[in-house]
């Protein structure tokens, strides 16, 4: 499941719990990797939740539902790493 | 020469606007009341990003050392510097000697102090009585201008007030952006409550009581993000800016950005009624108070200007 968490915040949440090194894989591929909206990510058992500027994607796209632009950036960083959704 | 905390009062500390990485031992997670912090920044003249000082429910005292032009936002306390009485939202210039000593407070708890040229700290960010307060003095243009239009008077006949300030801290009802793994039944629940704030743990989390709220524990493990709202023992719990990196305790939504504010200058025994909206109500929300944010501070730089441009004429 991904949802907006908040304004300024995705969340992708599974209910299988990610290993430590699962998690840490993740960390050090976000880290490592280039992102255009995308600009923190936090790892738990369960749930990554990326940090984004609402304001910076409503300003660039003209739009005031920055929404799905930020969660297609998500999917494509989660289908990256091999996650199915 | 610096700023001296003569007394701390009851949580004092060097805050920056957005988390920041930094030495172990000093917590720079953020200002809880983002605009206030930038608010008191954009009166003396600085970047709004720059550091100020946070102070909690019973501000500190605050000596001096040399001619410093300051300005205070958030909370409106009475505050007094000698015989002086020292207003929220307006610009000052104290003189070597010169305390800034709060009093009550009649309407919010935390108070943003900040310093025309900016301000850091050499050990912890969090300050105790007798700490100093290193002031940077990256003065630009406008400062030096400010220096001069205020050494007459000390102050200016203007500030930011209550009334411009309303629509952003005086409603008690908060926005709560829904998750769509929540029964609409919780949603229903929580709206037709009102909430009495029972106590804050203070920069981690805001302690809601009512009636119980039901939610199912499913065993995930939320991360724990400012403005997350967590249903323990069947209340309330509102994560604010230290809050834990991750909690297990049911995660019924989130209060979006724009309502952080107003919701940190709230005192136990307040009241709180939930309005649950989808994201895009939120992100609409969120458009509106960022224009608003962009006039308000866009009338502060012109109504300096203009002072500026009389004082020279």
């Amino acid at each position: 499941m991904i949802f907006a968490n908040g304004d300024c915040h995705i969340t992708y949440q599974q209910q299988e719990p990610l290993s430590p090194a699962r998690r840490e894989d993740l960390e050090q591929s976000f880290q490592d990797g280039t992102h255009i909206y995308l600009l923190d990510m936090v790892a738990t058992g369960n749930t990554l939740t990326f940090y984004y500027s609402p304001i910076k994607v409503m300003e660039e796209h003209n739009t005031i539902e920055p929404g799905d632009i930020v969660i297609e950036e998500v999917r494509e960083f989660l289908t990256g790493m091999e996650f199915s959704i | 020469m610096s700023l001296i905390i003569q007394e701390s009062g009851l949580l004092t500390i060097l805050q920056t606007l957005d988390r920041e990485d930094s030495a172990k031992g000093n917590e720079y997670n953020g200002a809880c009341d983002r605009l206030a912090h930038q608010l008191a920044n954009q009166l003396v003249g600085n970047n709004p990003d720059q550091p100020t000082i946070e102070m909690t429910l019973r501000p500190g005292v605050i000596k001096f050392t040399e001619p410093t032009i300051a300005a205070f936002s958030g909370a409106e306390f009475k505050a007094k510097s000698g015989n002086r009485n020292i207003y929220v939202n307006r610009i000052y210039l104290f003189d070597r000697g010169d305390e800034l000593v709060f009093g009550e407070s009649t309407r919010g708890n935390r108070v943003y102090l900040a310093v025309a040229g900016g301000i850091k700290v050499e050990g912890s960010n969090i300050l105790s009585s007798g700490d100093e307060v290193v002031m940077c003095r990256n003065y630009t243009a406008q400062h030096d201008e400010l220096f001069n239009m205020l050494k007459q008077q000390h102050e200016v006949n203007w500030g930011v007030d209550t009334y411009a300030l309303v629509e952003v801290y005086l409603s008690d009802t908060y926005h709560l952006v829904k998750r769509p793994d929540i029964p609409d039944a919780v949603y229903a629940a929580i709206e037709a409550e009102e909430y009495t704030v029972r106590n804050e743990k203070y920069r981690v989390a805001l302690y809601l009581e009512g009636d119980a709220v039901e939610v199912p524990d499913t065993g995930i493990e939320h991360p724990g993000i400012k403005g997350g709202v967590y249903i323990a023992d069947g209340q309330p719990v509102l994560a604010l800016n230290d809050f834990n990196a991750y909690t297990t305790a049911p995660h019924v939504g989130t209060i979006p950005s724009y309502h952080m504010h107003k919701l940190v200058q709230k005192r136990p025994g307040s009241k709180i009624r939930f309005k649950c909206v989808e994201a895009d109500d939120a992100h609409a929300n969120l458009y509106a108070h960022h224009l608003w944010k962009k006039s308000l501070f866009k009338a502060i730089d012109y109504k300096l200007s203009k002072e500026l441009i009389k004082e020279k004429m």
